[in-house]
């Protein structure tokens, strides 16, 4: 018996699950690529509806992380399973119209395998990824790409709403819905909330892709804040989002092309603070590139500005900058409760921009 | 008479470049471990681009590899994808490709010894830059950018450099508080900030943001600065303890220390600790920068125990300095005098080049157009330095441009003589001295002259009499005074130390003018 045949993730096809729906065939998508947990993914219907699901592969683990006691991967597995589910029915019951939506959620038991049970989770299906969508060239779909941000700030405020933070945020995570009208942010695998404890929560290291990771987490540097952390974190990973959309490079990318190699995070064995007024040089030399791949003046300067407060490569001066001054109190202590990563002006930002560009571009 | 005025003593004060060239130069490298560079892999963004080829995907792969350093495979058939589809990707995105391609991580080996803004063979060409009316555009581009870039001390930081070097003080001042107010830990800016500090004579500014910054204990290039600066205000740097644990722990590179033993060394040689002092030369010497080159230097002219050739150490960068001074000691006036122009483009604020090459050019090669120009551009950036205004005023009456020399001369007269050193006071006698003789007031003249010549002789300055005489004489035998004799025969037995090969042109040029003098008689 091979590994998939032995496999009851993989042998999903045809099977009527108990809440109805059909799985009717499998995506070939990469293992591993969809989440924070491997999975199998096959497209599922009831109905008239569609659904995308993701069913949790405990073998693909056991294949990965040979010699590590089972009991261990199964534990650590079923947790980041749990976890995922419990964030996705916490936006499914706050109805987060901007997360990508958890339909169902099951576990079916396959007999005759090793490991019959199959948990999974079904989401509405999407068109793909962000990425499939994209140009870079200049001055095209300047409106879509502005209308898609703005779809992914009010994704980002609704999941800081009910105290999550997506800490992964890149081009794969934003998944395109009804021909590209809308946008949502999507795999909350990596996520973190403040009422739920996440599995992956280590020590405050950066829980996401570290290729798109603010650059402190590069040269290793971890706010003690918690809740500091995980909002600056989105507003930097949404901030190189913009970028991405228009230049194809994200803000990580474009601040390491702007740096001298010597401080760069692959080479730099010093202190994050011995590194960061570079940073901020090299920062202002990536906006100034930003800038020049939008060729509205008008535009490119109000989306700079967004980006340069989001992307701030310094976490404590990172955020609105009417915020910073207001989030500390007059003897120069800061206050507890500040807004500085609050993505409403943004969003409201981005509102104004898109409705412009819808009408000066069309 | 016109003088290089060489400082008392030299400290080992950062050289202030801008912050490219600083970079380049490598004084701001790290190789001190806090830790291990993090470590990045592209996995997933591989996986995706095998299941789905698109520019979205490419890009994502493209920007992992880049970001983690990684290059492979499924790297390169993405670079291919997006250079097939070039009219999707932006010119941020093929730049990124490009530094994949050439492995960007390679710093650039620099092949020659020389790292100036902008370079120049001839005083022509010297002239050009420094009348170059873009410097202007560069103040304002540099200016707009610090207002686009409020937050970057960098740019703050050259923003008062430019500044600086065109003399205006108290604009450099504001610019490299600012920074300083940004970055008061960051090394550039405080090496910065304590030279702009040392050159406005504020030494007591340039150790306070120096002892607050928290990373001075463990910074060998700040400990150096703080050493060096406490030196000039006759003070112990209470850092001197923290930087030799520095030097023993091992932790540092040759080039990171360099700095910090020769002020230690400095120290040691100004305590009279010979031989401690010659360890830490030593040590500074295993891999030198132009800056402690040039202290050893500058002390191996006192001290014959410890000679060294500047030349033998090819790899420092702009060694202008250490080579001026080798060769003025060599009497290579010409060979000193390029490096002094040298010198003051690496550092377009500083007196000391300028006065060197001013004082070459007027007095030992006899350009005086050379001379004025040097002058003017020390000026610049030191409108007040009343050895530059000297040198200005000499050689403008030894060219006989009367046009331009009444107005210095206003400006050397301002100048209170009060707050002056005793050998600039003999200096300006002297000078005044000559511009009287030139202007045919031969009494004032002469007592001026005379008096230079007696204080010099009341401080016991030889160099500056035998100075004050040969020039005297030059201007005796000029006017055929029935003076001349007497002094002629004073230069003619002037002791002249070996190392003063200025005095002993000055003098083989007396004897000759007498000889060809007498001929025609």
């Amino acid at each position: 018996m091979s590994a998939n045949q032995d496999n009851a993730a993989h042998s999903l096809i045809g099977l009527e699950l108990k809440n109805g729906w059909t799985v009717s065939r499998k995506i070939e998508k990469s293992e591993g690529s969809t989440g924070g947990f491997f999975s199998v993914c096959y497209v599922v219907t009831r109905g008239d509806e569609i659904g995308f699901l993701k069913a949790l592969n405990f073998q693909a683990f056991f294949q990965m992380f040979r010699g590590r006691p089972i009991v261990e991967i199964l534990n650590e597995q079923t947790n980041a399973y749990k976890f995922e589910r419990d964030l996705l029915l916490r936006c499914k019951n706050n109805k987060l119209s901007k997360v990508s939506m958890i339909i169902d959620e099951g576990e079916e038991i396959l007999e005759g395998f090793t490991i019959p049970n199959v948990p999974y989770l079904i989401f509405e299906m999407s068109d793909g990824d962000v990425r499939s969508h994209m140009n870079f060239s200049k001055d095209v779909e300047i409106a879509w790409k502005l209308q898609s941000l703005h779809n992914v700030a009010v994704g980002l405020k609704q999941l800081h709403g009910v105290e999550i933070g997506h800490q992964d945020l890149k081009p794969s995570n934003v998944l395109i819905y009804q021909n590209g009208i809308v946008s949502k942010v999507g795999d909350l695998g990596r996520s973190l909330c403040s009422e739920i404890e996440a599995p992956h929560e280590n020590g405050g290291d950066f829980p996401g892709d570290l290729n798109y990771a603010p650059t402190e987490f590069l040269y290793r540097y971890i706010d003690p804040d918690w809740s500091f952390r995980v909002r600056s974190t989105d507003m930097y990973l949404f901030g190189s989002l913009i970028v991405f959309y228009f230049s194809g490079t994200n803000m990580t990318a474009l601040i390491g092309k702007n740096l001298d190699p010597q401080f760069n995070w692959t080479k730099w064995r010093g202190s994050f603070s011995g590194v960061h007024d570079y940073l901020v040089d090299a920062f202002f030399k990536a906006i100034k590139e930003f800038k020049s791949s939008i060729s509205d003046k008008e535009l490119s300067d109000e989306l700079a500005k967004i980006v340069e407060y989001c992307c701030f490569p310094i976490p404590e001066r990172r955020g609105h900058p009417r915020a910073i001054e207001l989030s500390f109190n007059k003897d120069g202590t800061k206050k507890l409760i500040s807004n500085q990563f609050d993505f409403q002006r943004i969003v409201s930002k981005l509102d104004i921009l898109y409705r412009k560009a819808n009408y000066k571009f069309k | 008479m016109a003088v290089i005025y060489e400082i008392k003593e030299r400290r080992v004060i950062p050289n202030w470049r801008d912050f490219k060239r600083t970079l380049q130069i490598g004084e701001l490298s790290q190789t001190n471990k806090f830790g291990n560079p993090i470590e990045l892999n592209i996995n997933r963004s591989i996986e995706d681009w095998k299941q789905d080829k698109n520019i979205g995907i490419a890009a994502d792969l493209i920007n992992s590899a880049f970001v983690s350093g990684i290059n492979n495979f499924e790297v390169k058939e993405a670079i291919g994808f997006i250079k097939s589809e070039q009219e999707k990707a932006s010119s941020s995105l093929l730049e990124l490709i490009k530094l994949i391609e050439i492995d960007s991580s390679n710093p650039s080996i620099l092949s020659k010894n020389s790292l100036l803004e902008i370079d120049v063979d001839t005083v022509t060409d010297f002239q050009a830059f420094i009348n170059n009316k873009s410097f202007h555009k560069v103040i304002n581009k540099t200016k707009n950018r610090s207002k686009n870039e409020l937050r970057n001390p960098v740019i703050w930081t050259d923003l008062a450099r430019l500044y600086t070097m065109r003399g205006h003080e108290h604009q450099a001042e504001k610019a490299i508080l600012t920074a300083l107010q940004l970055a008061p830990n960051n090394r550039f800016v405080l090496r910065s900030a304590t030279r702009f500090f040392i050159h406005n004579e504020k030494f007591d500014k340039a150790l306070y943001y120096l002892r607050k910054a928290d990373c001075l204990k463990e910074d060998p290039w700040l400990i150096s600065a703080h050493i060096a600066t406490s030196s000039i205000m006759g003070r112990f740097s209470p850092f001197i303890k923290d930087g030799k644990r520095i030097l023993e722990s091992g932790n540092f590179s040759d080039y990171e220390i360099t700095e910090l033993s020769s002020s230690l060394g400095t120290l040691e040689f100004k305590d009279g600790s010979f031989k401690k002092a010659k360890e830490l030369f030593e040590k500074s010497m295993r891999m030198p920068n132009d800056n402690s080159l040039a202290q050893l230097e500058w002390v191996s002219k006192d001290e014959q125990r410890l000679q060294i050739n500047p030349f033998q150490f090819d790899k420092v960068i702009n060694p202008f300095e250490a080579r001026a001074l080798e060769l003025y000691e060599r009497g290579d006036w010409n060979g000193a005098f390029y490096n002094s122009i040298k010198w003051f483009l690496d550092m377009p604020f500083s007196k000391r080049p300028a006065l060197m090459g001013s004082y070459i050019a007027g007095s030992l090669l006899k350009d005086k157009k050379a001379a004025i120009i040097f002058c003017q551009v020390g000026l610049q950036a030191n409108p007040c330095d009343p050895t530059l205004l000297n040198n200005m005023v000499y050689n403008l009456a030894t060219s006989n441009n009367d046009q331009l020399l009444d107005n210095y001369v206003n400006q050397m007269m301002d100048v209170d003589m009060k707050d002056l050193p005793n050998e600039s006071k003999i200096t300006f006698q002297a000078t005044l001295g000559l511009v009287a003789l030139r202007k045919g007031d031969i009494e004032t003249g002469m007592n001026l002259y005379k008096l230079a010549i007696q204080n010099a002789t009341n401080i016991k300055n030889d160099y500056l009499k035998n100075l004050a005489l040969a020039n005297f004489a030059m201007e005796l035998i000029n006017l055929n005074s029935i003076e001349q004799d007497l002094y002629i025969d004073l230069v003619r037995n002037m002791k002249i130390s070996e190392k003063h090969k200025d005095l002993e042109l000055f003098r083989s040029e007396i004897l000759e003018k007498l000889k060809n003098k007498s001929r025609f008689i």
